[in-house]
């Protein structure tokens, strides 16, 4: 019964730990009863093909021992599809500063190991926000797992904002443009947990990017200043709407 | 496509029926082997893949119990319906009657086939 033995050995290495060796235990018997009951009836050994067929209904060893274990997740359904959004933004975003900042070493020292340097930051940097996005999103998921917000929510309160929001916007002219009230619920997403997450993972990388601007440019940021009109804080630090190339290639980059 | 959605629906259908046959075999103790062919003489087929992790489930949320003993000079794991598992499978029961019957007057007689 040398599959056998092959079997119980892959499987071993996948299944949970403490029950490991029951279940191992458990199987290798049943198996064994099996094939022994089988070889019985017949008057003859299986042949690997007869065993292999008894073993197969036991499943891949990675399926079978995930069956094993609780169902479990890193991000679940109702936050995956905040994450996933409030990610492409951001990546789209990234991306669109990381062009910008290679169109910039393109002009400034147009050559391969500066491209080459620009596109290894640009990765690094999307690997960076995907990571992060993925932590925030998991820690996100797991408030909500434990929280009871979702299980107590009321749904009057669906009334009071939707009244909150609809007073600037329903009139009597928005009575004969159905389209305005779909607006309202629109606006209405930040006041939900699952807009004020997004908003804050997307604020505070905003945030940060205006800070470190490496966030958003990669590292041709060091090639980027801040453009004309600017504050300067007390740190002599810069933060403003504008950047500009200090080489004067390119003028200015405003901000979208 | 059409195969594929009914498989998944299928699959969806038979979750919850097969704990129920699961348990209902095992208000008289059995192992593994044993349970499965009973269950298959009676109509239900449950691949061992399927049906071990099950057992397992079952006893870790203590609806059943298990202990290993020797019968036929082998070791073999038993396991039978707990005290909580009675109960439950009572529940569920009554629970799967009610939700019959009212398929039965939603779909009719006339329009099952």
């Amino acid at each position: 019964m040398e599959l056998l033995d092959r079997y119980v050995k892959v499987l071993r290495v996948f299944l949970p730990r403490r029950q490991r060796d029951d279940i191992v235990r458990e199987i290798s018997e049943e198996i064994r009863e099996q094939i022994l009951g089988t070889e019985v009836t017949l008057g003859r050994p299986l042949t690997v093909d007869e065993q292999a067929e008894v073993i197969g209904r036991y499943g891949h060893p990675l399926v079978t021992a995930a069956r094993y274990r609780p169902q479990r997740h890193l991000i679940g359904p109702i936050v995956f599809p905040y994450y996933w959004m409030a990610l492409k933004c951001v990546l789209l975003l990234t991306l669109f500063g990381h062009a910008v900042s290679l169109a910039l070493v393109v002009s400034d020292i147009p050559s391969w190991p500066a491209v080459g340097q620009a596109l290894e930051g640009t990765v690094q940097d999307v690997f960076a926000v995907v990571g992060w996005f993925t932590v925030l999103a998991a820690v996100a998921d797991r408030w909500l797992a434990r929280s009871t917000a979702l299980r107590r929510w009321d749904p009057r309160t669906l009334m009071q904002r939707t009244q909150a929001f609809q007073a600037p916007l329903l009139n009597d002219r928005s009575r004969r443009l159905p389209s305005l009230v779909n607006k309202a619920t629109l606006f209405e997403l930040p006041a939900t947990p699952f807009g004020l997450i997004a908003a804050a993972v997307l604020g505070a990388w905003w945030l940060l990017a205006l800070r470190y601007p490496v966030l958003m440019f990669g590292p041709g940021a060091a090639r980027l200043d801040w453009g004309p009109d600017i504050n300067v804080d007390a740190d002599g630090r810069v933060t403003g709407l504008l950047l500009k190339a200090p080489t004067g290639n390119v003028p200015a980059v405003r901000r979208p | 496509m059409g195969t594929e959605q009914f498989d998944s629906l299928r699959l969806e259908l038979r979750r919850g029926c097969l704990v129920m046959a699961v348990m209902a075999q095992l208000r008289t103790e059995h192992y593994g082997y044993t349970l499965k062919k009973e269950l298959a003489e009676r109509g239900v087929e449950i691949d061992e893949g399927t049906l071990y992790p099950l057992l397992r489930r079952l006893e870790s949320q203590g609806l059943l119990v298990s202990e290993w003993r020797e019968e036929d000079k082998r070791n073999k794991r038993f396991y039978r319906l707990s005290v909580d598992g009675k109960r439950v499978l009572k529940d569920l029961l009554a629970e799967w009657q009610s939700l019959n019957a009212s398929l039965t007057r939603i779909v009719g007689t006339r329009s099952a086939a």
